[in-house]
């Protein structure tokens, strides 16, 4: 896709170049398997992340007049509104700062600890160690301020504290940090962690030899050595923390900092021209510490990773340093299970801070009015979860064993989304898909057509007239009514289906698209599907049950009633995949017309891209903000394969597909699988990048808390988190016993590596 | 069998699914029978729904249980409900927006984003002149007052101490850094007390008030009720909330509170309740608007514990003392009017700037 960019600008100077971009061009179009999981990752990318991000920050120059307008950026220098918008910047900087340093420094105990120190009870430091990366994002400012704030279990009842004026309580920049170390401390430690196994042994020993004392040898070989490590836990930390939005507004007092300042723009003062520039502000520093964490500290890595195993491990030996390092990493352990328990609690006393008589009030609270957001957080975020993962693979496939230009923007692009803090993606897809530009469902159809005939047509002749009538009978087919235009292409395909019969013989490609056609007229069934069960819950008692039995009838026409411009884009790669392989020249013309035709229908449906309110942005939304980890899950496991074994395969004949098919994918499902969890996880934890698209039909939980905490009280928050956390456990525990059932006696699922 | 018999019958199979397909059209799902007396083609309603989430959830059920209409409800305060109105306004998610300060619909209304709607239902209220839009875009649903709830817990470890009864209390020094409010930007309470002040002391006396008050204030929420649950758990001692929220923390919740009513006067608010313009269940969306204007609907409040007085004849008064105190005449239009412009005043003149010294 980028490499069409490549126009040379001096012919002769670049004449070398465009040979072999031209070259690297055919090759990839030679390789549709190749081609197609570009285009794809690519639109997406395109679409939901690159787009909503530059709309976000573009707005903030623009007033609503739509004239340029530098006001925003101008007050930060100005003396009346200056002084505060600096404090906010400073206080989210300093913010940053001592949460990436208190993070890295307990990851480092804890890290140091686990694979020097040789704990009792490993495992369960390891876990507990994990924990926080399972909870909802603001459950720990839940239970510190259950815990130490002014009417805290702790400060009022065990230490008789009575609060005055003045007196510096858990509110403010102090009881942030300590929140955020502890909910971000878990990344920093599986970095560190892994760096440390993967030390070389032998030059410790060798410095050991040369009777260095420990300390030396500590501060002139293990220390530099690690540097990478934690450089590149000190940046993330970081960038988490600046993207944090819910503990900050929990727990910052009368302190502001940027995410939160974002939020309150929109929600608050309505005005999206400040919340853009707002965001502009929060994500330069954002991308200049990702960039230098890619870029820099990823290069300057010391650990050669060659697979072979490199000597026993060094042990402490010292018992004083190991008892330091085990008791301070245990304590720590304990304040973590006593913030967990504290949530629990919490959720079962009647009126925290007055009254901690056991009630199960809140939990009924949480069943009856709570079970639509339960159920569609849930079933949301299972459904995205597959196809994150998937994206994911095919991103880290692209990213490790291809070459291709435009490869790093790939790469860097499907980091970012998880990367910029969610809100500034949130407002982004409210500006960009709420009443998207025509232009957009244009240039996606354009790139996927023109892929689409380039593959499917064999001459210059065929492919215009694949590529113009297609269009044409596509545009003329939009215009019908939505009920007949579903019926319409769902017979096309059955058409197609049987065109594919009599000219190929091949059953299989034609029964799919028999298959394609029900699924496409089904649009217009999944109404006479759901109204029924709708219709039931709506006979029976009102409560718990009427209310799942409803959203279950949502579910289905969620599954089956797919945004037509998304659908189209599936639709193209299916119609390749069922028209490729037709021999004779007219079946091939008329099958070709007809596969690009019904996505090209498909696409200018109704309003294209008009998602929001519905649950697909929603999905889009997850997918985006768990793309990262499986990407980096699936680079980490296609390193350690040797493409050799690859190459192998293609030799013996096996084209892109069938090796990846045979050979890759079962070697990469352990870290397949871990990306399913960890995608899942983030998706039942997210809120920044969600809070501005729940809608009353699509409600998530993690809202819900930030609405019931003020509202409802924190009991009610407490009792929501704790569902949380154990619907995650759950999911966890049934992906791994599934896991170990398909890998038996294989190499189990390693959630280390995030 | 053979292959070419296999073959044969996919044909077959195949045109026979083409024929129906093509039939199918005809055959178009016809709408659903309405359940219940006015003929409502609707099966579902999305409301936006501002008030207490016990509240949403009950209305949810009465009306369901009433008309089989299923309803859907998103809850938020009311300056995030605005927001969220103003941008979906190409595309409306929302079919009705049930409660919260009628400012904020005042400013909707400003915008262009409330549909007109004659309900028959106006006959009910009590004071049509002031609880409804000259153009009806909008109605008054609920009242509720404004007043102080006071930890008693703290009173008691500050003896000499007495809770606050008239504004000027609040600018004692024993509750510096004690009071609690909500933030103007995003809570209709908060804002609501604001124009108060502003009402009762005039543009410029207000603003030097609002200036030292806010010196006051340990923390800004971003829910107008929350104050009271934060002041009831010993979190501070004296917060500005509505007094039906305060009646339901002491009655519902057993947290020690005690109410006072500032003596100069204090302000209220009328919650109000208008239609989304271009809402997709529009007839639902009216039967949602006739049925919360009958005495029926208005009586449910204090079942789930919304203690709110109501807005039309023939209820009977849950909490009657709420009403019986010194009422400002508060002037909802130019309060509607000025938000955006007070709320930006606040937010970058008071607790944007001053309040980050600490």
């Amino acid at each position: 896709m980028k490499t069409t960019l490549a126009i040379p600008k001096s012919p002769k100077v670049q004449f070398v170049g465009v040979t072999r971009r031209f070259r690297e061009f055919s090759l990839i179009f030679r390789d549709p398997v190749l081609f197609m999981s570009l285009l794809f990752s690519g639109i997406f990318i395109f679409v939901f992340v690159l787009l909503p991000i530059l709309r976000t920050i573009s707005g903030g120059f623009f007033s609503e007049e739509g004239t340029l307008d530098l006001a925003y950026f101008a007050r930060y220098f100005d003396s009346f509104y200056g002084p505060g918008l600096r404090q906010a910047f400073l206080d989210t900087m300093v913010m940053g700062l001592l949460t990436a340093i208190f993070g890295t420094f307990v990851g480092f105990i804890f890290a140091y600890a686990s694979v020097r120190c040789n704990p009792p009870a490993k495992s369960l430091l390891h876990w507990l160690a994990l924990l926080p990366t399972v909870s909802p994002p603001f459950a720990l400012a839940l239970s510190v301020i259950l815990l130490f704030g002014r009417s805290g279990l702790i400060t009022k009842k065990v230490l008789g504290i009575n609060f005055v004026a003045g007196q510096n309580d858990i509110y403010g920049l102090d009881g942030l940090v300590l929140v955020q170390t502890i909910t971000f401390f878990s990344v920093a430690y599986l970095i560190l962690r892994a760096m440390l196994e993967r030390l070389n042994p032998s030059m410790e020993e060798a410095a050991a030899s040369l009777r260095a004392s420990r300390w030396h040898i500590f501060r002139t070989v293990t220390f530099p050595l690690l540097i990478p490590g934690v450089a590149g836990s000190f940046l993330l930390l970081f960038v988490e923390s600046l993207a944090d939005l819910g503990n900050p507004l929990f727990i910052a007092g009368n302190r502001t900092v940027l995410s939160s300042q974002i939020f309150l723009a929109v929600i608050g003062e309505y005005d999206y021209q400040k919340a853009s520039a707002l965001s502009l502000i929060l994500i330069i520093p954002t991308l200049i510490l990702f960039m230098i964490q890619r870029y820099y500290v990823n290069r300057r890595s010391y650990i050669s990773v060659t697979g072979k195993p490199s000597g026993a491990q060094v042990t402490e030996k010292d018992p004083v340093i190991r008892w330091a390092f085990n008791i301070a990493a245990y304590l720590i352990c304990a304040f973590v299970i006593l913030l967990y328990a504290t949530i629990v609690y919490g959720s079962f006393s009647f009126s925290w801070g007055v009254d901690f008589t056991p009630t199960l009030r809140h939990w009924s609270m949480v069943v009856t009015r709570g079970v639509e957001a339960i159920l569609d957080t849930t079933f949301l975020s299972a459904l995205a979860t597959p196809f994150a993962a998937f994206l994911g693979m095919v991103i880290a496939w692209l990213v490790v064993r291809k070459n291709f230009s435009g490869k790093e923007i790939l790469d860097f692009s499907s980091n970012l989304g998880g990367a910029v803090p969610g809100t500034i993606l949130g407002i982004g897809f409210i500006l960009v898909f709420n009443k998207p530009p025509l232009a957009l469902a244009v240039i996606v159809y354009g790139l996927l057509a023109i892929f689409y005939v380039l593959v499917v047509g064999r001459d210059t002749r065929e492919r215009l007239i694949l590529l113009l009538v297609g269009t044409t009978v596509g545009l003329l087919l939009a215009r019908l009514e939505a009920t007949r235009v579903h019926y319409l292409l769902g017979g096309l395909y059955l058409l197609l289906g049987m065109i594919l019969f009599l000219s190929s013989k091949n059953m299989f490609m034609s029964i799919s698209s028999a298959l394609l056609g029900l699924y496409v007229m089904s649009t217009n069934w999944a109404n006479a599907i759901a109204q029924p069960i709708a219709n039931f819950s709506r006979s029976i008692e009102r409560g718990f049950w009427s209310n799942a039995i409803f959203q279950f009838s949502d579910h289905i026409k969620v599954l089956i009633q797919p945004p037509p411009s998304l659908l189209a884009i599936l639709l193209i790669f299916a119609g390749i995949l069922l028209v490729q392989g037709l021999k004779h020249p007219l079946a091939r013309l008329a099958g070709g017309i007809l596969a690009l035709a019904i996505p090209c229908a498909m696409s200018f449906m109704e309003i294209p891209f008009a998602l929001v309110g519905g649950a697909y942005i929603i999905m889009a939304a997850f997918v985006i903000r768990s793309l990262p980890a499986s990407v980096r899950a699936g680079v980490a496991s296609l390193q350690q394969i040797d493409p050799s074994i690859e190459e192998a395969s293609n030799i013996l004949g096996g084209d892109a597909q069938y090796t990846f098919r045979k050979v890759t994918l079962p070697l990469i499902l352990p870290a397949l699988i871990a990306g399913l969890i960890f995608s899942f996880t983030r998706h039942m934890t997210s809120l920044s990048a969600i809070i501005f698209l729940v809608s009353a039909k699509w409600r998530i939980v993690t809202a819900s808390i930030l609405s019931e905490w003020e509202q409802g009280g924190v009991s009610i928050a407490a009792a929501y988190s704790t569902l949380i956390i154990l619907l995650v456990l759950i999911a966890i525990v049934i992906l791994n016993i599934v896991t170990n059932r398909l890998l038996r006696g294989r190499e189990g699922v390693d959630l280390s590596q995030f | 069998m053979s292959a070419k018999r296999v073959r044969s019958l996919m044909i077959h199979l195949l045109m026979a699914v083409v024929i129906l397909a093509a039939c199918a059209p005809a055959a178009t799902e016809a709408p659903p029978a309405a359940t219940e007396p006015p003929a409502v083609a609707d099966t579902e309603l999305n409301v936006l729904c501002t008030p207490q989430e016990q509240w949403c959830q009950g209305m949810k059920q009465e009306f369901e249980a009433k008309y089989g209409i299923t309803v859907n409800y998103v809850r938020m305060s009311s300056g995030e409900a605005l927001a969220r109105v103003q941008a979906e306004k190409d595309n409306p998610q929302f079919d009705i927006w049930w409660g919260g300060p009628i400012d904020s619909f005042v400013a909707a209304k400003g915008e262009g984003l409330l549909e007109p709607y004659d309900s028959p239902n106006f006959a009910n209220l009590t004071d049509p002149a002031k609880m409804k839009d000259a153009d009806n875009q909008w109605v008054g649903v609920y009242v509720g007052t404004l007043g102080f709830a006071t930890n008693t817990d703290w009173l008691a470890a500050n003896p000499g101490v007495e809770a606050p009864t008239s504004w000027d209390d609040l600018l004692k020094p024993e509750f510096t850094g004690q009071v609690m409010v909500a933030h103007p930007s995003s809570s209709g309470t908060s804002y609501t007390a604001l124009a108060t002040v502003l009402q009762l002391r005039g543009e410029e006396a207000g603003w030097e008030y609002l200036q030292k008050y806010a010196g006051q204030v340990s923390q800004f929420t971003k829910s107008g009720a929350a104050p009271a649950k934060f002041v009831g758990q010993g979190e501070a001692a004296v917060a500005i909330v509505f007094s039906h929220d305060i009646v339901n923390e002491i009655e519902n919740n057993k947290l020690p509170l005690e109410l006072t009513f500032p003596e100069e006067g204090t302000g209220y608010e009328i919650g109000g309740m208008g239609i989304l313009k271009g809402a997709k269940h529009m007839q639902a969306a009216k039967l949602w608007y006739d049925w919360a204007l009958t005495p029926e609907a208005q009586s449910l409040g204090p079942t789930y514990a919304a203690y709110q007085a109501p807005t039309v004849k023939g209820v009977e008064l849950s909490h009657p003392e709420l009403l019986e105190v010194n009422l400002i005449d508060y002037d909802f239009i130019w309060a509607g009017e000025h938000k955006q412009e007070f709320v930006d005043k606040f937010t970058n003149e008071i607790a944007g700037a001053d309040n980050l010294k600490e």
